[in-house]
């Protein structure tokens, strides 16, 4: 069979032969050019069907001040408005409050923290968790791959700060477990046991509060710190099977 | 100061001591917190002020505030615009090289080099420092905007110029990773990650890297070698070009098909079986002689007479095998460093290993709720087993002689009992190889039985290899370590098997080669493809192995522990299935280590291990999904993974080893294969080389592979390795290169 295939191939006259081969790609990449003209010819990017609201200046602005790439921002945005359609369609730079967020984003239902993350995002005059479209990728971006470590870990101190007062003390570090490892899993002795080890470790004036130094020293050493805040190695995730890709 | 993120902190705590009533008085405006950003131009100038203060008095905090050691713990990256002035110190340094210059000219200076600050450098520094503010977008977009004013006006048109020619190499480079990034099973990578975590998904993320790397050499070895050999297989060879090995026309023997590439005997003799099914599965017979084994391969320069072709096959084989170990090497290596790196370097010692769980331990990319309810509990439970684990350590510090007797002494017994069941396991793949042997020119009553005596060798090593890791997993309990010593241990026990049977097989095979130089009556013909095939039955088996154990043990076992409530069946315990990452990663690097022995002597390995790999990421995805749980113990992503990357390139040196001892000490089979004429494959090489480059080119590669150079080269790389290591407080890979160069100077 392969023999009878590269009979043809070499028997055909070989000027014919290589013309044909030469024009096949010659057409493929004029196919190639003129799409990708088209592409940067387009000041506003056109995807599945769906008018986009951002301009290249938007897009690339956003790239600017954040750490994602063009794409992500794209799916991001697609993701913000499947929210809340109604609401989100006419104002972009609309907010959402707290519990719909807590409730529809599939990343932050079912996080122990995520009343905490939407509060330290929050960029609302009410300061209650409200997030707009802005704090979302400012969240996206923070939690992302390329983001540095030093970011992830002043954002991670704000959010286990459960009272706000730039300190990490013993109630902070008590709410901190129970959430983490869930309301009945550890008993008052392993709690008051471990909370002492923590300070053993990382509290280097012994007064029973971490700052922010002592917080990064101890986490800047931590190996997976970096992989576990990182939501969108894979891209941020897209939708249901109706949407097709961007 | 002008309006923050945050209203004016003023410490409500209660807390009762005197001293700390005083600290909430001091008042620590948020905006003054590194990262937020303020509009107030006096930043710049003012003292940076004291964040998280937990001092006594509200004079020794403005005290403190300028020490050096608070400024150290206040510059967080990106933070305070008081960088200018560090900013200002590099680039004056930068500009006037290291002239000293004297005192009362360096305001001047200063000035001089403000005006030019805002160069295309300076602009990129400052964009990516205010990508850092930890703020929020309305901040950061207010100061880029600042920025992008005050450089437009200082600098005008050229700056421009500049920043948009660097902007077209670097849009095209950020087009080409938008537009053509693939990322490969992205969506049922998200889907694990989302259920299962990190830990699993580092697996999967490793078979897509062993993809992606066997693709590559698959298609390299594919390209270069079998396809020339079907375009021009049946065309008329000339093969005049022979001579370049000097010897006789008989051995070529040329006649149409495929009796060209295989001597007539040889032909005569393999291709008695008839059995489709068995000749696929065992590599005899038809396919012993095609493009699927080494024997295959021609000696001729391919010259047909129509259209000029010229092809030395002996020259690329050896070539193509040359980039497949370098490429891959190079490979491993690299993603070795960066886990290495990664793991222990920034990993840092478990002194930190509670502050470490606690606070890095919430896996963000979870988002199912049966997922994160199981995160939690197993980070319970780890808390509790190390919190167990002290107390543990502290017991056994105070354990009494007759105790610390009695469990050293059981652990010395132990392992004498595992050493003796390796060496009865390397006995066993020995005597099944000389079976198998026997078997290729002896033939038993029926063809299936001798299917099987063919595959004996194949069979036995992967039952030992699903035998005796739960044996070892049994026996480990006896020795009374902590749990996590105890996988740890199984762990390397297990990979100890797995090396050890190659070693034996290869032992066996080496025997081989040896009888095949006496020649004889009962000896093998074509030795290399015999080992071809042996490598082609053990990846096969390999596969089916891992396929069928995954979809017949983990299937039934969750339909049982779904239906037996009690969790037992006679006093056996029934757990439904949890993927076990160190095993089946340990199976990928099995894998991975007979892709690359076998590569050169049954070229398609590499692609037959690539289909592998995509049937069983799918076989192991939808397992995962539907039957397992995640395992209650918790994975440590980043010292495993460095942990099986050193295992990665262990097992490479294993396969590189003998294929290269194979090259220079080993005769070549006279009957088939590119290198039938000649004593070693090397001096094939060499004839070929020396007979087309020119004189002083030769000299020169002659030169460089001669002792007088290498081991000049070899000490300066030390040197060089060295200082590297020192200043890059990098991992010293000198080891490697010395190996290298070791292997290429012993020939």
């Amino acid at each position: 069979m392969a023999a009878m295939f590269s009979d043809w191939v070499i028997d055909l006259p070989v000027d014919i032969h290589r013309d044909l081969i030469f024009s096949f790609t010659v057409i493929r990449l004029l196919k190639l050019a003129k799409e990708g003209q088209k592409k940067i010819k387009n000041k506003d990017v056109i995807m599945g069907g769906q008018q986009s609201v951002f301009t290249e200046e938007e897009l690339q602005d956003y790239k600017d001040l954040t750490y994602l790439s063009k794409k992500d921002i794209i799916r991001a945005h697609k993701r913000w408005v499947a929210l809340a359609p109604e609401i989100l369609e006419n104002d972009i730079r609309a907010t959402l409050s707290a519990e719909k967020l807590l409730n529809d984003l599939p990343e932050l239902r079912v996080n122990p923290f995520a009343d905490r993350l939407c509060k330290v995002f929050s960029s609302s005059e009410s300061n209650d968790g409200s997030l707009c479209f802005d704090d979302f990728i400012d969240m996206m971006s923070v939690f992302s791959e390329r983001a540095p470590k030093a970011l992830k870990i002043e954002y991670a101190f704000r959010v286990y700060d459960f009272n706000d007062d730039d300190l990490i003390d013993i109630a902070d570090l008590t709410e901190l477990v129970s959430r983490l490892c869930g309301e009945s899993e550890l008993n008052q002795e392993d709690i008051e046991n471990l909370i002492s080890k923590i300070f053993q470790e990382a509290d280097l004036d012994n007064d029973s509060m971490l700052t922010f130094a002592e917080f990064e020293h101890v986490i800047s050493k931590s190996p997976d710190f970096e992989k576990r805040t990182d939501m969108i190695s894979l891209g941020i995730q897209g939708m249901t099977i109706t949407v097709t890709r961007a | 100061m002008s309006s923050s993120v945050h209203p004016r902190r003023s410490g409500k705590r209660q807390k009762s001591t005197e001293s700390h009533q005083e600290m909430i008085d001091i008042e620590t405006p948020r905006s003054s917190v590194p990262g937020s950003v303020t509009h107030d131009d006096d930043i710049l100038l003012s003292k940076p002020t004291s964040r998280h203060t937990n001092l006594h008095t509200g004079h020794q905090s403005s005290i403190m505030a300028r020490m050096p050691s608070q400024q150290a713990i206040q510059s967080a990256p990106g933070a305070n615009l008081t960088r200018k002035d560090c900013h200002r110190r590099w680039v004056r340094s930068s500009r006037s090289g290291f002239q000293s210059i004297p005192n009362d000219e360096r305001e001047d200076q200063i000035e001089d080099v403000e005006d030019e600050d805002y160069s295309h450098e300076h602009h990129e520094h400052r964009a990516k420092l205010i990508k850092q503010y930890a703020s929020n977008m309305k901040r950061k977009r207010e100061e880029y905007q600042k920025l992008q004013k005050a450089t437009a006006l200082k600098y005008g048109n050229q700056g421009h110029r500049d920043r948009k020619q660097k902007g077209i190499w670097q849009s095209v480079k950020q087009g080409f990773h938008e537009n053509f990034s693939f990322s490969l099973w992205r969506s049922h990578l998200k889907e694990v990650e989302g259920q299962f975590g990190n830990g699993v998904l580092s697996y999967f993320i490793f078979l897509r890297w062993l993809f992606y790397l066997n693709l590559m050499l698959g298609l390299m070895w594919f390209g270069f070698l079998c396809v020339p050999e079907i375009l021009l297989a049946h065309r008329n060879v000339v093969s005049f070009d022979y001579a370049t090995f000097n010897i006789s026309q008989s051995i070529a023997n040329t006649t149409t098909g495929a009796s060209i590439y295989c001597s007539p005997d040889y032909i005569a003799n393999t291709t008695s079986t008839t059995h489709l099914f068995i000749v696929i599965i065992s590599g005899k017979g038809q396919m012993e002689c095609s493009q699927l084994f080494y024997g295959n391969y021609t000696a001729d320069v391919v010259h047909t007479p129509n259209i000029p072709i010229y092809y030395s096959m002996p020259f690329v084989y050896f070539v193509v095998t040359l980039v497949h170990f370098i490429l891959s090497l190079v490979l491993v290596a690299r993603s070795a460093s960066n886990a290495y790196q990664k793991s222990y370097i920034e990993g840092g010692s478990s002194v930190h290993q509670f502050c470490n769980k606690l606070f890095g331990g919430w896996d963000y990319c979870i988002c199912e709720q049966k997922a994160a309810e199981l995160k939690m509990k197993s980070i319970a439970h780890d808390m509790k087993v190390d919190l167990a684990e002290e107390i543990r350590a502290i017991e056994s510090k105070l354990r009494n002689k007759k105790e610390k007797c009695t469990i050293y002494l059981k652990r010395i017994l132990v392992n004498l009992i595992i050493l003796g069941i390796l060496s009865a396991a390397g006995a066993a793949i020995y005597y099944a190889a000389k079976e198998t042997i026997d078997s290729q020119t002896t033939s038993a009553s029926s063809a299936f039985l001798q299917l099987l005596r063919n595959y004996t060798a194949s069979l036995t090593i992967s039952g030992l290899n699903i035998i005796l890791p739960p044996i070892f997993s049994i026996l480990i309990l006896y020795e009374n370590y902590s749990p996590n010593f105890e996988v740890q241990l199984t762990l390397l026990r297990t990979v100890f098997l797995k090396l050890a049977s190659i070693i034996f097989l290869l032992a066996s095979l080496f025997t081989v080669t040896r009888n095949a130089a006496s020649g004889g009556s009962d000896t093998i013909l074509c030795w290399e493809t015999y080992v071809g095939q042996e490598l082609f039955k053990l990846v096969v088996v390999n596969f089916f192995v891992v396929v069928f154990a995954t979809i017949l043990v983990e299937f039934p076992q969750r339909f049982i522990a779904d239906r037996i409530r009690s969790q037992t069946i006679c006093c056996i315990p029934i757990y439904p299935p949890e993927f076990q990452i160190p095993k089946n990663v340990l199976d990928l690097v099995y894998a991975q280590v007979l892709c690359w022995l076998g590569a050169f002597y049954c070229p398609m390995v590499p692609l037959m291990i690539v289909v592998s790999l995509v049937v069983i990421f799918y076989v192991k995805k939808i397992s995962l999904v539907y039957n397992n749980h995640p395992s209650q113990r918790p994975y440590r992503t980043s010292k495993s993974n460095s942990f099986f990357m050193l295992l990665l390139i262990i097992s490479y040196f294993l396969a590189a080893i003998p294929v290269g001892y194979g090259w220079a000490n080993l005769t070549p089979s006279k009957q088939c294969g590119p290198y039938r004429s000649q004593s070693t494959v090397i001096d094939a090489i060499t004839i070929i080389v020396k007979k087309n480059l020119p004189t002083i080119a030769w000299d020169i590669l002659s030169f460089i592979f001669s002792a007088g150079f290498i081991i000049p080269l070899i000490l300066i790389m030390r040197i060089i390795t060295a200082f590297v290591a020192f200043t890059l407080q990098l991992p010293p890979i000198d080891i490697i290169i010395t190996i290298l160069a070791v292997t290429i100077a012993n020939y």
